[in-house]
């Protein structure tokens, strides 16, 4: 029932050269590793602890989901990524690490961090229009990476981007390219976004809320194409989105965030089967789901702490249903992750919540999130 | 048990919005953003309105509190002809009937605290002054979950949900039969939405208010509605009560819409129809059915190209657009 036959992981020759591929794809070398990484904001107001110790691995092939509310620091973790967080005010902090294929990224000198970004790691927004520059012809939009980094002559980069454009799925791509951004719809846009993150053939497509701003019939388009395009080039994804309905359809790991922080990880089948972390659970709970007549939503009580100010112990205790006086008192660890998640000790099927609950399961008993309390005073 | 009257009766509204051009502003189009509608919601009853950018449905919201004026059309409200009322007439309608935005932080005053724009609206209507209007803020306050120490708070000191609570005490302060909500939750966090949504839920219960609940989301709308009214391009293309809409949708665009969306369940993936394109643009529809150039399956001969179907009722609860479902129905032959 819970779809555990779905192929999911892409098939292991994908992975890696020959001679590595009888490793089940979950064991191979990670393409990116991020360790520890904090980004804070040092402001006026102080020191806004934005993403504060975050651990996870991609891998070939791959789409790894972090998904999380408004403010949970989960783009700002995309942005880090790249290095591209406005510095000042915000700064990647020391101890914090984000290797590809075991290259330190963190501390790298822009020229060289220029070279890695749309080569080897592109990216994709939210708003297409704003990433667009309106003066030009999205033809030489999508060529430019070509010319830049790949040094292809304007004629050769033309007819590849007339290729890229025919990849991600726009009728009529010889006439498209020299068409201007508003000349195109809003899914137009975002697939010419797409086709410029793949015209240097990266090998991690980073997409934060690629959908967000669009409609639900565009959106299905946009995502199936993103699913496509690993399968057919096996480019590991990472999916930044709000939306659980996305995670679950197209991802296969999945990271959930609060506070700055990984509350949740592991196979997305696993976490929305059996959600370990309170927040998951609520979340999970108040999304309405198509079909089903729930009379009401779980209401996951009051609001997100501040990021200046980020409570001890753990961060969702004073909007967790089961916290007791440990919750507000001892920071609970995610288990696995302090660990390397690579190494081969790590279950298929694992998953990690930073909660107490782990150490004390018995305390789940009578209690959970309720839905007549929608007040949050 | 006879039916009792609806509180609102929409019959063959249009918007055109004219576009003009040059230095004359000559008139060179217009954009048909509601195309002739027809609903009735009644007292107590949620209709939602689901559509994707461009259907109309926020144009058919504000014609209905006349915050836009139709082109064409009928709309009677609690059996007055709303689209003839004077200016009088109109600031009544609007004690009884009243929308709630989008965004709440545009629609606030960012100088006036949330207490003194609540007591601005009672002022207009006359409904409180002095220490009565202070008390009657405190208990809208109340109402929709807010302690009333808030009330000497601004705008800008509230999130986001809060601030959505603000502007739903602002439309419950004149005591309203009626509320548009134009995508209530839509700019909320998935925990903060479902605290709107189940306070929307209670206020219905609680003081039998009917909500135009306007929304692209279709989760949210099932979850909320008693019947829903699918648009396309200015049309309503299918309506029916939400549960039959959901689990029988009969239109091919409504059976696109629901397969599109992304269900929190792994593994639950359905035969999903992708439609291809995008809404085609509403200053120039397509001739004929306005889905079918994205229709996955229209019909072999060109009815489909060249006439305009009619929503039809089949059964007692349930009418579709569509000339698959009601061969022959149609508006007329290609204007």
């Amino acid at each position: 029932m819970s779809g555990d036959a779905r192929p999911r992981a892409p098939a292991p020759d994908a992975d890696g050269p020959a001679g590595t591929d009888v490793l089940p794809a979950r064991v191979s070398a990670p393409l990116l590793s991020v360790r520890d990484l904090r980004t804070y904001f040092h402001t006026d107001a102080g020191v806004a602890r934005a993403v504060d110790g975050i651990s996870f691995d991609l891998r070939r092939g791959e789409i790894l989901g972090i998904v999380g509310e408004s403010g949970c620091g989960k783009s700002v973790t995309s942005l880090s990524i790249l290095g591209l967080v406005p510095d000042p005010p915000g700064r990647i902090m020391p101890g914090s690490s984000v290797r590809l294929r075991g290259r330190e990224l963190v501390g790298l000198p822009v020229r060289e961090l220029r070279a890695v970004r749309g080569a080897d790691i592109a990216m994709i927004f939210q708003e297409p229009m704003t990433s667009l520059n309106p003066v030009y012809p999205v033809g030489d939009q999508v060529a430019e990476p070509l010319r830049l980094h790949l040094g292809l002559s304007r004629r050769a980069a033309r007819t590849r981007a007339v290729e890229l454009l025919e990849l991600v799925g726009i009728a009529a791509p010889e006439r498209r390219v020299s068409e201007y951004p508003h000349q195109l719809s809003g899914g137009m846009r975002q697939r010419v976004m797409i086709a410029m993150a793949l015209a240097c053939e990266p090998d991690i497509l980073i997409a934060d809320e690629p959908t967000t701003a669009l409609d639900v019939t565009i959106q299905a388009q946009i995502l199936e194409l993103i699913a496509g395009l690993r399968e057919r080039l096996g480019m590991a994804v990472l999916l930044i989105t709000h939306d659980l309905g996305i995670v679950a359809e197209t991802c296969d790991q999945v990271l959930v965030m609060y506070a700055g922080r990984a509350v949740e990880s592991g196979p997305v089948e696993s976490i929305f089967r059996m959600p370990g972390h309170p927040y998951t659970e609520g979340l999970l709970g108040a999304v309405p789901r198509l079909g089903e007549d729930a009379d009401r939503l779980a209401v996951i009580p009051g609001q997100v702490p501040s990021a200046y100010a980020w409570p001890p112990g753990c961060r969702f205790a004073a909007r967790c249903p089961y916290a007791w006086e440990r919750c507000a008192q001892e920071p609970p660890l995610l288990p696995g992750l302090s660990v390397p998640l690579s190494g081969a000790g790590v279950a298929e099927q694992g998953t990690a919540a930073r909660c107490w609950l782990v150490e004390e399961p018995e305390r789940r008993a009578g209690a959970g999130f309720s839905s007549g309390a929608e007040a949050a005073r | 048990m006879s039916t009792p009257a609806p509180l609102v009766v929409v019959r063959d509204l249009v918007k055109h919005f004219p576009i003009r051009s040059g230095a004359f502003g000559r008139l060179v189009g217009s954009v048909r953003a509601v195309d002739g509608v027809d609903f009735d919601i009644h007292r107590g009853e949620t209709l939602g309105l689901v559509g994707e950018s461009g259907s109309g449905k926020t144009t058919t919201g504000r014609v209905l509190l006349r915050l836009i004026e139709p082109t064409a059309g009928r709309f009677e409200f609690d059996g007055d002809d709303v689209l003839t009322l004077d200016r009088e007439g109109l600031q009544a309608l609007r004690r009884r009937a009243q929308i709630v935005f989008q965004d709440p932080f545009a629609s606030l005053n960012p100088r006036m605290t949330v207490g003194s724009a609540l007591r601005e609206v009672l002022a207009v209507h006359r409904l409180a002054r002095g220490a009565e209007a202070e008390r009657r803020v405190a208990e809208l306050l109340d109402l929709v979950g807010l302690a009333p120490t808030y009330a000497g708070r601004y705008p800008h000191e509230f999130s986001g949900g809060q601030r959505q609570r603000v502007g739903i005490a602002r439309a419950l302060s004149v005591e309203p039969d009626f509320i548009v909500c134009d995508e209530p939750v839509s700019a909320l966090d998935v925990s903060v939405q479902a605290q709107v949504l189940n306070l929307l839920g209670r206020l219905q219960r609680e003081l039998g208010i009917a909500y135009l609940f306007i929304a692209h989301d279709l989760s949210v709308v099932e979850h909320v509605s008693d019947r829903v009214a699918v648009m396309y391009l200015g049309r309503i293309v299918e309506t029916a009560p939400a549960p039959l809409l959901y689990s029988d949708p009969r239109h091919p665009y409504t059976r696109a819409l629901l397969s599109a969306v992304p269900l929190p369940e792994p593994g639950a993936r359905r035969e999903r129809t992708v439609l291809e394109g995008d809404v085609p643009d509403p200053s120039s529809p397509p001739p004929g059915c306005p889905f079918h150039p994205r229709c996955p399956d229209p019909r072999k001969d060109d009815d489909c190209r060249t006439t305009v179907p009619r929503l039809v009722q089949i059964g007692s609860a349930r009418a579709v657009a569509c000339i698959k479902e009601t061969p022959g129905a149609y508006l007329g032959d290609t204007e």
